[in-house]
């Protein structure tokens, strides 16, 4: 286990605002091992979603490489970029996305779907997922008819469908109540814990990171510590 | 395939889900394919009917007329298509003197026998006292025109004599459909039937007479133009013309309108597919975040293009399918609305070709036009999701051209698979490119427009010395904001506008061309076989005669005709040699007429009429005529009349616009030109019906040698194919300008969706509904307006183009209808904007944000 899932190397992003140019991220050095539980902290404008972003091969650096399981990803097509979010990412955002024209079920489902498995297989692995966040019940909803936080246990439920070895969270309780927040906590590390996923977390919560194993601070686009600690996996 | 099925689900899903705002695009593609298939299905019944209405003109629908008896080889060429099914009926032509036993001088008739069993093919033979044709005519009895009936002063039941035999004059001829094809200078009518030509023993070796072949076709849609090919390789010197060759002026009129109504199908539908593309780039707009999920998720961008693309051709399949039912129900409704206008012989027929046709044009339109809004979803980053304001370092130049060549590809794409379409739509691949042209140069104009509109209202609200109400300037800043698709709608709305008012433009100009075919003053009696001697009298009574209307160009007139032989032109001796049957006309004396003004029923097409008072000599030349004898304005024609030779000038070529009988001839002299010669005249008059008989006998009391020859009948029924084309071509295009509106409507009203966010972040604000209103309202009023400028300017000169190109015929520019349309326009996008909001408006704040 000694081989990190996710590495990077001097990785910079800078955006043009058409009038002058912003440098979001300005050389980070990183590399996450299998089964971490990280948490990426940092202000406002700190550069953690840009970061978060990245590593899940969703924009691509200006400079530096990306690795992840060893394959540089930083310099991909689009649709390889897919491909391997497919197969190896999940993702839960804070904003929920759930795609508003698919009920909760199908939401689940449409990992598996796009990557071509056979309906009858994910359909068992979706509803298992749903009764395990507690909304088998709610299956046949649509977002709009569900609450923020079951909102995001469908999310969770979707981040979890293929099984990825990595998982990406951006602030999954940022627009959640402390409870509900709190619940939705619990379930993330249960099923990481089941699924034997790496969690990568992008927060600013303090409150998030007590189970994290590593805590990497950012601030104006560099890291400034980079902690593990031993009270959490 | 297991990717396509799970598109096709996923499509499924979302279009489920959003249920009313798919009818909205797929009412676009219903009412383009509704449209199309209405308007081709029934004009296909409109063409059958008005060539049916044509062909009575000339009773058949194709004719041989040569100055011979046939040959044998021209008797096995005309068999092989009866063998086929064809109906064949001979006719003979001559003429000769009629007396009475009963005393008077004897009269030189013009004599048609005919087989009353046969004749006439198409069009009615009517009689007084009403009789068939079979029963009135046998071989001892004729029927004769009115004319003969006051100059021989007959009735029915007298006898005359013929070739020194005894005939019975069983009625009198009250319309003979196919009058038009003879000549009317020689004599009253006398209808024989072919037993009795035989019994007048008039048809001797080398009698002046002429023969007609009439032929039905086997089947209404027989190929005539190949079967008038083949004839004509074995009828070398004779005229063989179809139905619809015999009268240029009719056809010419038909010919238009069944352009017009293919133009007017294609215009619908691609009216129809813009709306469907605003729409569709709409909602793939909205559905930006589902797509960056999906990537997020693992979606390759060529799986999301195939969802949506599923997904737009569903909706195109499910409009083009409610489109052919609305199709239908037009061609059964059109009937019934026209019926008591129209008889419509040939029937309205459902055809499943037609159907089909629809659907797949439907289709095809919608996914050409919807390209460049599945393309972008390439475009669209998953990051959008984390960073929705991000912007990209601005690539340079060539990194964004090739980043577009796939748009610039798919743009290349859709003009040639349009161009297809129309070309096929119209059976003419120069109306297909026309067609292409006009969206391009429409499509760069436009975007011009808006591009430059946009930046200006910018500086309007940004920069501008004004101040502004708070409704005005967020409703002017509504449009240049990011986000906002204020160009794509002004360029759809803009190029739906030029099309619309296209067909307006068109049809008005293609009214007045069709109505001079018959106009209200056109001649229905003649006076033939005036000479100088009896002009000034006849002139006298002609002016005392009640006239059918006051215009003062429904004067009677009397025409001057000399007969006229054309010798060389530019010097060099007539090259026949090239000309083939009736071409060859020109070798002979024709009859040339001698006019001061122009006439009203001819246009000119080349050089210029000459001045009244112009004293050399000039002559003016019918458009086929010039063509045949290969002369062009400012050629030296050498005539001979009376045996002088004279040069004449060509001033101008002209085609004769009126469809009715007799007129102007194929060669008009100025006065100057013929003034030394003596001359016979042909008069023209129009009157009431009901007083022709009457001025038949004055006429004939005062100047007994004058035929006068009543052609009303054949006068109606020209009037009726005009008639019949006005109406339709006025139906069909108030029936798609209709279908343009609502589409326009329905693009405006699509944008509607956009706006519930904005209405609910501005209602959280605390705006009032009347101030959304207001906001709404500014934006809407400037996209109508400006658009409908754009629109009318364009259409203008796109209605131009295809009028003189296409139609071939002359365009006048009205500012009316523009201005009209800039505030109709304006009005209607205003309307269709506000019964959009009227859904936005009271959705609740927190409903529509939380749902995005």
């Amino acid at each position: 286990m000694n081989q990190p899932i996710l590495e990077l190397r001097s990785v910079t992003k800078s955006i043009d605002t058409g009038t002058h140019r912003v440098d979001i991220l300005r050389g980070i050095d990183l590399a996450i091992l299998p089964g971490e539980f990280v948490a990426i902290m940092g202000a406002s404008g700190s550069g953690k979603s840009t970061l978060l972003g990245l590593l899940a091969g969703l924009d691509t650096t200006t400079t530096g490489e990306i690795l992840l399981d060893g394959e540089e990803i930083s310099r991909l097509g689009e649709d390889a970029l897919a491909g391997i979010r497919g197969r190896k990412i999940g993702f839960v955002f804070q904003s929920y996305q759930l795609i508003p024209t698919l009920t909760a079920e199908e939401n689940v489902l449409l990992p598996a779907e796009l990557a071509g498995e056979s309906a009858s297989a994910c359909l068992g692995r979706a509803r298992m997922l749903l009764d395990t966040v507690g909304l088998a019940e709610r299956r046949d909803h649509y977002p709009v008819q569900l609450s923020g936080g079951e909102q995001q246990r469908v999310a969770l439920a979707r981040a979890f469908m293929r099984k990825p070895p990595l998982l990406l969270a951006d602030e999954p309780t940022g627009n959640l109540d402390s409870a509900t927040g709190q619940q939705i906590l619990d379930l993330l590390l249960a099923l990481n814990r089941t699924e034997g996923t790496t969690l990568v977390l992008v927060t600013h919560d303090r409150d998030l990171t007590i189970h994290a194993s590593r805590i990497i601070t950012l601030k104006d686009g560099v890291v400034i510590s980079d902690e593990r600690q031993g009270g959490a996996e | 395939m297991n990717l396509w099925a799970t598109a096709l689900k996923i499509a499924s899903r979302e279009a489920r889900a959003s249920a009313l705002k798919f009818l909205f695009v797929a009412f676009g593609v219903a009412a383009g394919v509704g449209a199309l298939t209405g308007v081709r299905g029934f004009s296909q019944a409109f063409r059958d009917t008005l060539r049916s209405e044509a062909r009575t003109l000339m009773a058949a629908d194709i004719a041989i007329r040569q100055f011979n008896l046939t040959t044998p080889e021209q008797d096995a060429a005309a068999q092989k298509y009866v063998d086929q099914g064809a109906v064949l009926t001979r006719i003979t032509e001559t003429v000769s003197m009629m007396d009475s036993p009963a005393g008077g001088a004897p009269l030189l008739v013009s004599i048609k026998a005919v087989d009353p069993q046969a004749y006439p093919f198409y069009g009615k033979f009517v009689l007084d006292p009403p009789a068939k044709l079979k029963d009135a005519l046998t071989a001892d009895s004729i029927v004769v025109s009115d004319d003969l009936v006051v100059r021989m002063d007959l009735s029915t039941g007298s006898t005359v004599r013929l070739g020194g035999q005894e005939f019975r004059v069983s009625g009198v001829v009250k319309s003979e459909p196919d009058r038009m094809t003879g000549a009317l200078n020689i004599g009253p009518r006398v209808m024989i039937s072919h037993a009795g030509l035989e019994r007048t023993g008039l048809m001797q070796f080398g009698s002046r007479a002429s023969q007609r072949l009439l032929f039905k076709a086997p089947e209404p849609r027989f190929n005539l133009e190949a079967m008038k090919t083949d004839l004509r390789k074995s009828f070398t010197d004779a005229r063989v013309v179809t139905a619809r060759e015999a009268h240029p002026a009719i056809e010419r009129a038909l010919d238009r309108s069944t352009t017009f109504l293919s133009l007017v199908s294609l215009i619908a539908l691609i009216v129809g597919a813009l709306g469907v593309a605003t729409s569709v780039h709409a909602h793939l707009q909205q559905r930006l975040d589902t797509i960056a999920i999906m990537k997020c998720l693992g979606a390759r961008s060529s799986q999301i293009i195939g969802i949506y693309t599923i997904q737009t051709g569903l909706l195109a399949l499910a409009g083009g399918l409610a489109g052919v039912g609305v199709g239908a129900a037009v061609q059964l409704l059109f009937p019934l609305l026209l019926r008591r206008y129209f008889n419509f012989e040939a029937g309205v027929h459902w055809s499943p070709a037609f159907a089909l046709e629809g659907i797949a044009t439907g289709l095809l339109v919608t996914l050409l036009f919807t390209l460049p809004p599945l393309l972008s979803i390439r475009r669209v980053k998953p990051a959008l999701i984390f960073r929705r304001e991000m912007t990209e370092a601005r690539p340079p130049l060539l990194t964004r051209l090739k980043r577009q060549t796939p748009s610039i590809l798919c743009g290349g794409l859709i003009l040639l698979g349009l161009g297809a379409i129309a070309g096929w739509l119209a059976d003419s691949a120069r109306m297909g490119w026309m067609f292409v042209g006009g969206l391009v140069v429409s499509l760069l104009i436009l975007s011009g427009v808006a591009w430059i509109l946009l930046r200006s209202l910018r500086w309007l609200v940004q920069k501008g010395p004004w101040r502004l109400s708070v409704p005005v300037r967020q409703g002017l800043a509504n449009l240049y904001r990011p986000g906002n698709h204020a160009g794509a709608v002004l360029v759809s709305l803009g190029v739906g506008v030029m099309f619309t008012l296209s067909i307006y433009l068109i049809q008005k100009s293609l009214l007045s061309e069709v109505a001079g075919a018959a106009p209200p003053n056109a001649p229905n009696v003649f006076m033939i076989n005036v000479t100088e001697r009896e002009y000034a009298g006849l002139k006298t009574l002609l002016d005392a005669q009640p006239r059918a209307s006051q215009d003062p160009k429904s004067k009677p007139r009397l025409i001057p005709f000399v007969p006229a032989r054309l010798v060389t032109i530019n010097g060099e001796p007539l090259k026949l040699q090239g000309l083939r049957g009736w071409e060859r006309r020109f070798s002979q004396a024709r009859q040339v007429s001698s006019i001061s003004e122009k006439p009203d029923d001819i246009q000119i097409r080349k050089g210029q009429w000459w001045a009244p008072d112009a004293k050399e000599p000039r002559v003016a030349l019918d458009e086929e005529a010039a063509n045949v004898l290969k002369a062009r304005p400012g050629d030296v024609l050498r005539y001979s009349v009376a045996g002088r030779e004279f040069d004449a000038r060509l001033a101008a070529v002209y085609r004769i616009i009126s469809a009715g009988p007799g007129g102007v001839g194929e060669t008009i002299f100025n006065p100057a030109a013929l003034d030394s010669f003596s001359k016979q005249y042909v008069g023209l008059a129009r009157m009431p019906v009901s007083h022709v008989q009457q001025f038949q006998r004055e006429a004939y009391a005062k100047f007994p040698t004058v035929s006068v020859v009543n052609a009303a009948d054949v006068l109606a029924i020209v009037q009726e194919v005009v008639d019949q084309v006005s109406l339709l071509v006025r139906f069909i295009a108030a029936f798609a300008i209709a279908a343009g509106v609502i589409i326009l409507m329905a693009t405006v009203a699509g944008t509607r969706f956009r706006r519930m966010r904005e209405a609910a972040v501005l209602k959280t604000l605390g705006a009032r509904r009347r101030q959304l209103l207001g906001i709404f309202s500014v934006e809407f009023l400037v996209l109508g307006l400006v658009a409908g400028l754009m629109g009318g300017l364009l259409a203008t000169a796109f209605s131009r183009l295809l009028m003189t190109r296409l139609l071939d015929a002359e365009f006048r520019v009205e500012w009316l209808p523009n201005a009209v349309t800039v505030v109709l326009v304006g009005a209607l996008s205003l309307i269709a904007g506000w019964l959009a909001s009227a859904r936005v408006l009271p959705q609740k704040p927190l409903e529509v944000l939380r749902d995005e």
